[in-house]
């Protein structure tokens, strides 16, 4: 059995610790929590005081304003919701790369990245499910706010292996009916595929209102294809294709296709209002997520 | 279309290298396991014929240029132009349409097949002969002032050159050709001037271009020189002409058509000489015989001047006998000759020379002084300067010291070991000691006797030769000294007889260490009691220089011949493995039974005589022949003067002088007969300074001159055949032309309108050049292009 530790190293996880994750939106949850929630209750963020009325609890009366005023008031509290997280990793084909510089797959990287979310919300006492997938989905655990919980899903991510190919449009449409409540999706994928049928599911998920969020796993080799001589691509998601070619001639046509991807899916994440944050699996993930965090609170 | 060097043309197999990397490259592939491929295969989906078109042109350029650039080594030379479409400009067009049409797809892959086939087939119809779309009129050939060219001219500088007429000579007309024809070449031609006399040699260590510098060089040239080797001339000028770079390549050959050099060349010399001078079928020469100079046969000249005696003494009577020789078919009634000693006027005389005819004219002389001397004889005619007169150096010696070591002295007159050789080596010394009058005539060698005991360094001092004559054995000092004496230059002579410690000989003065006894001796042969049969000299003509006296079938210098020798040593030639070193001795004369009389053995610097017999009347009767004396003096003078180098030298051969060691390290001057001044140092050789001069090309007096004023002179010297004046006709100088297939002229005029006939082939390999670079910068700026934005 694996440990938290496996994935998290001590520097993960105290960079991490330094950030909060905040939801732009507020969502329903009945768990204390550092999420604004529409309902007033006695909990554990202060929020006004009011004067006392009958019928009142009286383990709600502020004594200290008493003190000083002889009056009684009520402490009044923002009670806070749980965050209600799923996340979604891709575990399909194309995720098995593993680039010449980085040395780790992106499959691996997401699955590192799926754990320090975990934990980071875990402690929060969030809830955090976890969807594996490829051309369905392969698991899903569904969201619990226990940190036992944790160990649930670390099994799982290290259980899971690469293969087979990507249809994210499909597999997305499928889990909306599953995750009924709305909370936030975190989506670990590389989005390979067509887009038109990726920005429909997500819209799909828009609608039932869940918050949005996809880290995109690139590997430095798609990003720059960096091949010089004559090679042949094996193709990940689809065993005996290959492609054989010389890359220097194919270069220019390479890079050229991949921005118009990149263009095509950023700006359709910004039309549904979805956060997309590339990271490269040479970079430390680490930082990588604390940065986006920072960013994600300065926004919230 | 000629290449020059078509087995570079094999090169053009390097189109294949980049083939063969593409093909290695595709196959040395590298596998990745890929996940974005649907990002791939849209690209690939769209640039797939791109990709390939820019690889097949880059492919293509690739291959084309080690191709070009083998064609370029190859040096093509286009005679016509159709020859240059039809082979390579079809190909190439038949090349890229196959590639264009292996790229297309449907009618348009159609259309350019079709084209490519018809490409082809015209190539092999044109390849047969069978059609062609140009005529075969359209020469590329370019008239001969439009290219640069190789030249090679052969100029006669022999001395016949130098016969005049019409107010000018051969020689002069000559230069005057040679010059105009080298400032009609086009800029940039490479050009060599080779002089023929006496060896052909190039005037320039290379081949010149600068025609400015090459006509002041050719300006200043003089004749004189000695006898043409017209097929070596041909051969050097063929040689030099093929290292040579450009088109037109011509082989000008000027020359008096003597027909002293050229009656001897045989048909099969002709016959390699066309094969050389007209070069091979890619790199043709063009062949052209300059005759000048009319044929006036009439010409005297001294062929040649023989001194008497070999070695001559001051004080001596010298005989000069000079070789007149009439070439003409005048006689000359009166024909004034001259004698010059030092460049002085000593004797004249007249004398008639018939038509065709020979005369010897001698004169004496006797030199008051000793040192180096020069002999002329010089005749008073108009006709060719270089062959009336003859030089002669001659040194002079004051004496020549000989010490005779007297093994069995006596008190009795001639008793005494060495009687007979004292009074033979020094006759007229004798003779007035005698009492004899009248006798003003003074001894070369000077020989003084003394006993074996006295035998030092002191004795020794100033002597040239030494003999040891009947000597039982010498003490170890002593054979130090002779074998330091005789490595050093001097000579030694050992003479038989009964005192001999033969052991000692053999073991001791034979000995490997020592070397001084030519041959050992085996035992003792003969006997006093059987005079009665005598062994004798094997009569025989004599090379060896010593004995060549007794050549003279009129035995004016005596015989010996008739001596009889009752005993004698058997020397024991080598055998076995020493049989090598037995090469080192010569046998000079034998007896009728083999034994070896005389033998001769190089020892050092010095030279070694080894008489079989005694030099005095015990063992023969030698002491009492007439040739005694000659001979013994002959064999003096042999070993005293074997260290000095000859004077007399030909043409080409080194000249040597052997000075004190004073001198050694010294820059000595070594004048020329132009006056030119040349340096040479003075090397150590043993207990001498030799000094050598190499560069004897002209014939005439040089001059060695020491630091202290002292000169020596050396007389190079040439063959008379020159002397011979007559030509070739007219019909015979074309008939050699036929056969060398050449164009023969007469004048400057005739040669340019024979040259401005010819015509050349054109060199291509610039413009090949040109495209060799012009593809690399195409296959670099495309290759950049092609992948262009790649960050």
């Amino acid at each position: 059995m694996s440990h938290i530790t496996d994935y998290l190293t001590p520097q993960d996880l105290a960079k991490i610790a330094s950030h909060q994750i905040l939801a732009r939106r507020v969502v329903e949850g009945f768990c204390s929590g550092l999420h604004r929630s529409p309902h007033k209750g006695f909990s554990v963020e202060f929020k006004q005081h009011r004067q006392y009325v009958p019928g009142d609890e009286i383990r709600h009366l502020d004594w200290k304003v008493y003190g000083k005023t002889d009056r009684f008031y009520i402490r009044e509290y923002e009670e806070e919701t749980n965050l209600r997280a799923t996340l979604l990793v891709d575990s399909s084909g194309s995720m098995d790369y593993t680039g010449s510089t980085s040395g780790i797959s992106k499959h691996d990287y997401a699955t590192r990245l799926a754990a320090c979310l975990s934990y980071l919300m875990l402690q929060q006492a969030d809830s955090v499910g976890l969807v594996t997938f490829d051309d369905q989905v392969r698991r899903y655990i569904p969201p619990r706010g226990r940190p036992a919980h944790l160990q649930a899903i670390i099994d799982e991510l290290e259980a899971v292996t690469p293969g087979n190919e990507t249809e994210l449009g499909r597999v997305f449409h499928d889990l909306v009916p599953k995750l009924h409540r709305r909370g936030l999706i975190i989506i670990i994928s590389d989005c390979f595929g067509d887009v038109g049928e990726l920005l429909k599911a997500l819209a799909h998920f828009k609608h039932a209102r869940h918050e949005i969020i996809i880290f995109q796993i690139w590997d430095r080799d798609e990003l720059e294809f960096p091949f010089k001589q004559w090679t042949r691509f094996e193709n990940l998601e689809q065993a005996g294709h290959h492609i054989m070619l010389d890359p220097i001639h194919l270069k220019t046509a390479y890079m050229e296709n991949l921005e118009q991807y990149r263009q095509q899916l950023t700006s359709g994440c910004r039309r549904h209002r979805i956060d997309l944050v590339p990271m490269v699996t040479d970079e430390p993930y680490a930082e990588a997520l604390a940065y986006y965090l920072a960013l994600r609170r300065k926004v919230g | 279309m000629t290449f020059w060097n078509p087995i570079l043309l094999a090169g053009a197999a390097a189109f294949s290298i980049p083939l063969i990397i593409h093909l290695f490259n595709r196959r040395k592939f590298r596998v990745v396991n890929w996940g974005a491929m649907h990002l791939l295969e849209t690209v690939i989906r769209i640039n797939k014929k791109r990709i390939q078109l820019e690889q097949l042109i880059l492919l293509i350029i690739r291959c084309l240029i080690p191709a070009i650039l083998a064609l370029c080594l190859a040096r093509p030379v286009v005679n016509n132009w159709r020859t240059l479409i039809d082979w390579m400009l079809f190909p190439l067009i038949a090349l890229v349409l196959f590639a264009c049409a292996w790229l297309m797809k449907g009618v348009a892959r159609t259309v350019l097949a079709c084209l490519c086939g018809v490409c082809v087939v015209y190539l092999l119809c044109s390849m047969l002969g069978l059609f062609s779309l140009l005529p075969d009129d359209i020469t590329a050939r370019a008239p001969s002032g439009d290219v640069r060219s190789s030249t090679v001219i052969l100029l006669d500088n022999s001395y016949s050159m130098d016969a005049a007429q019409d107010g000018s000579t051969n020689f002069e007309k000559a230069k005057g050709i040679t010059s105009q024809i080298i400032n009609d070449l086009k800029r940039g031609s490479d050009i060599s001037v080779i002089m023929m006399g006496d060896g052909a040699e190039s005037m320039t260590d290379a081949p010149s271009s600068n025609r400015k510098t090459l006509v002041e060089r050719i300006a200043g040239l003089t004749p004189g020189f000695g006898s043409v080797d017209t097929v070596d001339a041909i051969e050097t000028g063929a040689g030099t002409l093929v290292e040579m770079s450009n088109v037109k390549r011509d082989l000008i050959l000027v020359t008096d058509f003597q027909r002293a050099n050229w009656q001897d060349v045989s048909e099969s010399a002709l016959s390699n000489m066309k094969r050389l001078a007209n070069g091979s079928e890619s790199r043709p020469h063009s062949v052209t015989l300059v005759h000048t100079g009319k044929t006036n046969p009439n010409n005297i000249a001294v062929e040649n001047l023989v001194i008497e005696p070999r070695v001559v003494g001051v004080g001596q009577e010298v005989t000069i006998r000079a070789d007149l020789v009439n070439h003409g078919s005048k006689t000359h009634e009166a024909l004034y000759v001259e004698f010059l000693v030092d460049k002085q006027h000593k004797r004249s005389k007249t004398t008639r020379v018939f038509a065709n005819d020979r005369v010897q004219v001698l004169f004496s002389h006797t030199f008051k002084t000793a040192g180096s001397h020069i002999v002329e004889v010089r005749l008073d005619t108009q006709d060719l300067e270089a062959d009336n007169s003859f030089q002669y150096a001659i040194d002079v010696l004051e004496h020549i010291d000989v010490l005779l070591v007297n093994g069995d002295p006596s008190d009795q007159p001639l008793k005494g070991e060495t009687d007979f050789l004292e009074v033979a080596l020094s006759p007229h010394l004798w003779e007035s000691h005698l009492g004899g009058e009248g006798n003003k005539l003074t001894d070369l060698l000077r020989a003084t006797s003394i006993e074996t005991v006295a035998l030092d360094a002191e004795a020794l001092k100033g002597k040239r030769v030494l003999a040891l004559a009947n000597v039982k054995k010498l003490t170890g000092g002593q054979v130090a000294l002779v074998k330091s004496f005789v490595r050093n230059g001097g000579g030694l002579i050992l003479f038989a007889g009964s005192n001999l410690d033969i052991k000692w000989y053999n073991e001791i003065l034979g000995s490997d260490e020592n070397e001084l006894l030519p041959l050992p001796i085996e035992s003792l042969a003969g006997s006093v009691e059987k005079r009665a049969h005598p062994a004798r000299i094997v009569r025989q003509r004599f090379d060896h220089d010593a004995l060549q006296v007794f050549n003279d079938e009129a035995h004016r210098n005596g015989r010996i011949d008739l001596t009889e020798f009752w005993m004698w040593y058997r020397l024991l030639p080598p055998q076995g493995e020493d049989a090598g070193e037995g090469l080192q001795v010569s046998v000079l004369t034998r007896m009728e039974n083999g034994d070896p009389l005389i033998v001769e053995k190089r020892v050092g610097k010095g030279l070694v005589i080894q008489v079989a017999t005694a030099c005095d009347a015990d063992w023969s009767n030698l002491p009492t022949q007439n040739g005694y004396a000659p001979l013994m003096q002959e064999l003096a003078i042999h070993l005293a003067t074997q260290i000095n180098s000859p004077r007399n030298v030909t043409i080409n051969q080194k000249i040597q002088a052997v000075l004190p060691a004073k001198w050694v390290g010294q820059s000595l001057a070594v004048f020329d007969p132009e006056g030119e001044e040349h340096r040479v140092q003075a090397t150590a050789s043993g207990a001498f300074a030799v000094v050598q001069f190499h560069e004897t090309k002209r014939p005439g007096e040089y001059r060695l001159v020491t630091p202290d004023g002292v000169t020596r002179h050396f007389v190079v010297t040439t063959s008379r055949r020159e002397s011979r004046l007559d030509q070739l006709t007219d019909d015979e100088i074309e008939k050699v032309a036929e056969k060398l297939d050449a164009r023969v002229v007469r004048s400057l005029a005739e040669y340019r309108e024979v040259d401005a006939q010819r015509r050349h082939g054109r060199e291509i390999w610039k413009w090949l050049m040109i495209a060799v670079l012009t593809f690399l910068f195409a296959e670099m700026f495309l290759q950049h292009w092609f992948t262009r934005r790649i960050s």
